[in-house]
């Protein structure tokens, strides 16, 4: 049986208008944040959802852990439908959703994890045992009897994803765990999501770093614009993109026109530019196409058209951020 | 479920405790509120009032504790709103609410949590402000037992009216508007500080409709002047009646609120 | 100094318009808070009047002051007590919204005074109380009845050193609320405690002694006192003129007092590093 299945999820909302009620006309107008996502997680396996911030990955996760309800389509977890057994499919659920401000900051760690394991219904009994075996497995033993507002954001995480394994469920669902927390933090958390994941657990996870994805995740579905445009394993997403198939350029200057100058050269799919670090830095330019080794010379003179002096080529391998570029025509971070 | 409600109670009492502004909630207020009007009815009774002076006006020679009735009942209802209606609010905004609905635990449960531990602390604090009523303005509890029956009886409405609020407060997202208007209704018509028989008599038409005026009557027939409960029979069951009615209808808005909220999510967000 | 003033003027300008911008948007709002909330709250000392009232005077509050006309006396009481709130309201109310939002140390790097600043913005906050105060008054006065026999404008120009005094009162209530961040509880506490010792709806000779000798202390003591005097004829504590020159020097006093001790709490603050804390 699969852990979790998504199949056709579909969410509108009604767009918010500015107008006070009486001065609506005619019904409401609706904004899809959702569309037609289907997809199957297996027991044990970490599924990552990747795409930019607005693409639906919330939205999605938010329908399985029974916070919303889909306007179609529906969702199983462990085989319970989350509209219609929502209690069923709390009780197989950890979450981890709004992050360290869904904790209550007047109370100590100790005190969040005792309080939410009665709402998780962890037998009276155990309660005391499983609260002080998460404070340490999660490094939180020392300052638990502190109130939570003096914890650090990575505390205040762990905290969370603590109180998301009390009922030890199979099933997890992360969404963005690392924003906002610094690189050693995010490292650290990410370790944590193996862990987690090698005990058997499902994970399902959504992120807008392509990095996170990429080292967590067993299969990847990439979201856009409210859909899925591409699920498989990051092996084979990367490999959809050929060898020389994505080329980076260095460039120094340049003006409006790189971009179009570049998408000219034949056999040129897509081009993304990113920012300089600095003002007379090269910044980085990625080109994708069709065997751009033969066309290298072509896009150094288109560069320098556009005004730009070229200093470095490299012929890379795919990254999941190239994936997304040759989907959907953008970048990720964007 | 018990369980369920225990542990929200529990959390909301020690949440209450480390907040140190509890202690002038619970010490000042219920003192201070009253002073300003026991000075008010000095004045007006003149230099050379006698017990009688203040019985022909009020009803009852002891014009203190015909006050602190008023009052106490007055703020309870009025903190009740705010607490219970704010709350949930803040939960809903800093995204604690979201972390409790996570759970298999009852919704209802939880928000049960919440009266339960709302009520305990109403209690607690009334005790006290009857302790120190009794060193500050030397008002003495006539019929005791009786008065801690009107004082229950008003316990289903009270909270009933707090679960609505909480519950509208989470689908309108705006509590002071409504708090304000309910807060200010029974200000100027339950009789808090004045004998309800001077109102204009249409207005006296309305003020018998509302719990509150009857249950500021009752408890002052029974705490001031000493009357059994069985002379406040009518009132305890008017009160009693809107405890049920309130309590369904708190529970219906929940129920809609719950529903509302996951099919435009607003949950977490606002 | 003038251009640290006149910058900060600009300031509270821009607050004060865009306040008054919101305020116009939500009708609803300015009439259930800034009107029918302060007039609801005179319904319970009238109909207390009415309790004690033979044919609509209260000869009980005769025998004390002079004047049986009780609507009158909780009505002037109503004023000063209206400017009270609205003062300290403002001060505290528009640092505690800079602490929340975090602004209250970028707005502090500026070279603008400090006192400025506060000052600037709660007495633009006046203009937005004084308007909504005026309309309450108006239908006050139209439910319950207001029949000033003296001089109007004379009892004016009484008010204008009560604000000043409270501006100091303001300083330090601003202090307060540096220290213990909860400033709804404060400034709700102190309003109260003020208008009541300063005798709101009741004259002061009704104390105890002890509170008396507070009550006393108080420029708005005075304020209320000598303003009942001028308008309605009442018998006041002392002479008008007494009064009068009791109300500036408190009201002098306090506002050096009240800077004192701002300016302690913000060097205390300053040093255990607690600005930018929410």
């Amino acid at each position: 049986m699969h852990a979790i299945v998504a199949e056709h999820l579909r969410k509108e909302y009604p767009k918010r208008s500015a107008q006070p009620l009486w001065r609506r006309r005619g019904p409401a107008e609706r904004f899809t944040a959702v569309e037609d996502v289907s997809f199957e997680v297996r027991a044990g396996e970490v599924f990552g959802l990747l795409g930019p911030n607005g693409a639906g990955k919330t939205t999605t996760i938010r329908m399985i852990a029974t916070l919303l309800e889909p306007s179609a389509g529906r969702a199983l977890v462990a085989g319970f439908d989350t509209v219609r057994q929502p209690a069923e499919v709390r009780r197989r659920l950890g979450a981890v959703l709004a992050g360290e401000r869904s904790l209550y900051w007047k109370l100590t760690g100790r005190e969040n994890l005792q309080y939410f394991a009665v709402l998780y219904d962890v037998p009276a009994s155990r309660v005391r045992a499983r609260v002080e075996e998460l404070l340490q497995r999660f490094d939180l033993a020392a300052r638990a009897d502190e109130l939570v507002e003096r914890y650090s954001t990575g505390m205040k995480q762990r905290l969370s994803i603590a109180r998301a394994l009390l009922a030890d469920p199979p099933v997890l669902l992360l969404d963005e765990p690392t924003l906002g927390l610094d690189p050693q933090s995010a490292r650290n958390l990410r370790e944590i999501i193996r862990e987690i994941a090698a005990e058997g657990r499902t994970v399902l996870l959504t992120t807008h770093y392509m990095e996170e994805a990429d080292q967590l995740s067993d299969r990847i579905a990439i979201m856009d614009k409210g859909r899925i445009v591409a699920l498989d394993t990051p092996e084979r997403l990367k490999a959809r993109l050929d060898q020389e198939a994505v080329v980076r350029l260095w460039l120094t200057g340049g003006d409006g026109r790189l971009r179009e100058s570049l998408l000219a050269v034949p056999g040129v799919t897509a081009v993304q530019v990113d920012d300089a670090p600095a003002p007379d830095d090269p910044r980085r330019v990625t080109v994708q196409g069709a065997e751009l080794r033969g066309a290298l010379p072509s896009l150094v003179a288109a560069a320098a058209a556009a005004g730009a002096r070229t200093d470095r080529v490299e012929i890379d391998e795919p990254t999941l951020e190239d994936v997304f570029l040759h989907l959907t025509g953008r970048a990720l971070r964007d | 479920m018990l369980r369920a409600v225990a542990a929200v109670a529990r959390r909301e009492l020690v949440i209450f405790g480390r907040y140190p502004s509890w202690f002038i909630g619970t010490v000042i207020w219920p003192v201070l509120f009253p002073a300003a009007y026991v000075f008010s009815i000095r004045a007006l009774a003149g230099p050379a009032a006698t017990p009688q002076t203040y019985a022909d006006a009020l009803g009852v020679s002891d014009y203190a504790g015909f006050l602190i009735v008023g009052t106490t009942l007055w703020m309870w209802v009025n903190i009740t709103l705010w607490s219970m209606g704010g709350a949930l609010r803040q939960e809903q905004l800093g995204g604690t609410l979201e972390a409790n609905w996570l759970t298999p635990a009852p919704r209802l449960a939880v928000l049960a949590g919440d009266a339960v531990a709302n009520g305990a602390i109403a209690l607690l604090q009334m005790g006290v402000s009857v302790a120190l009523f009794v060193i500050v303005y030397g008002f003495h509890v006539r019929s005791p037992l009786a008065s801690l029956a009107v004082l229950l009886a008003n316990f289903p409405w009270v909270y009933g009216l707090g679960l609505l609020f909480a519950s509208l407060v989470v689908w309108a997202k705006e509590v002071n508007g409504m708090v304000q208007l309910v807060r200010g209704v029974f200000l100027v018509l339950c009789g808090m500080t004045y004998p309800v028989a001077v109102l204009p008599h249409w207005l006296q038409g309305v003020s018998w409709v509302l719990p509150l005026t009857h249950g500021i009557e009752a408890l002052r027939r029974t705490a001031v002047a000493g009357a059994s409960w069985g002379a406040v029979g009518g009132d305890l069951a008017w009160l009693l009646g809107w405890g049920a009615a309130l309590l369904l209808a708190g529970v219906a808005a929940f129920r809609w609120t719950d529903r509302r909220m996951r099919r435009l999510g607003s949950v977490g967000t606002y | 100094m003038i251009g640290k003033w006149s910058h900060a003027l600009r300031v509270a300008g821009a607050v004060a318009a865009q306040r008054w911008r919101q305020s116009l948007r939500y009708p609803m709002n300015f009439v259930l808070n800034g009107v029918v909330q302060p007039l609801s709250w005179l319904a319970p000392v009238y109909f207390l009047g009415r309790a004690f009232a033979v044919d609509g005077r209260v000869p009980g509050l005769a025998a004390y002051t002079g004047s049986g006309d009780f609507t009158s006396f909780f009505l002037s009481g109503a004023i000063v007590a209206g400017l009270v709130g609205s003062v300290l309201w403002g001060m505290g109310f528009a640092l505690k919204q800079q602490m929340d939002q975090g602004v209250l140390e970028a707005n502090w790097l500026t070279p603008s005074s400090r006192f400025a600043q506060l000052v600037g913005v709660s007495l633009f906050d006046l203009t937005y109380t004084v308007v909504q105060f005026a309309i309450t008054l108006g239908l006050a006065a139209a439910l319950f009845g207001f029949h000033p026999t003296g001089s109007f404008w004379l009892a004016l120009g009484f008010l204008v050193p009560v604000i000043a005094g409270l501006y100091g009162f303001g300083f330090a209530l601003a202090g307060a609320v540096l220290l213990m961040r909860d400033a709804n509880m404060l400034i709700d506490t102190s309003n109260f405690i003020v208008n009541v010792l300063s005798g709101e709806n009741f004259p002061v000779k009704v104390l105890p002694p002890a509170l008396l000798a507070i009550s006393l202390a108080l420029p708005t003591t005075y304020a209320m006192d000598g303003l009942r005097g001028l308008l309605l004829g009442t018998r006041t504590l002392w002479p008008v003129t007494w009064e009068f020159a009791a109300l500036c020097v408190l009201a002098a006093w306090l506002i050096v007092l009240g800077r004192w001790s701002f300016l302690a709490v913000e060097r205390f603050c300053r040093r255990r590093g607690t600005l930018a804390l929410r």
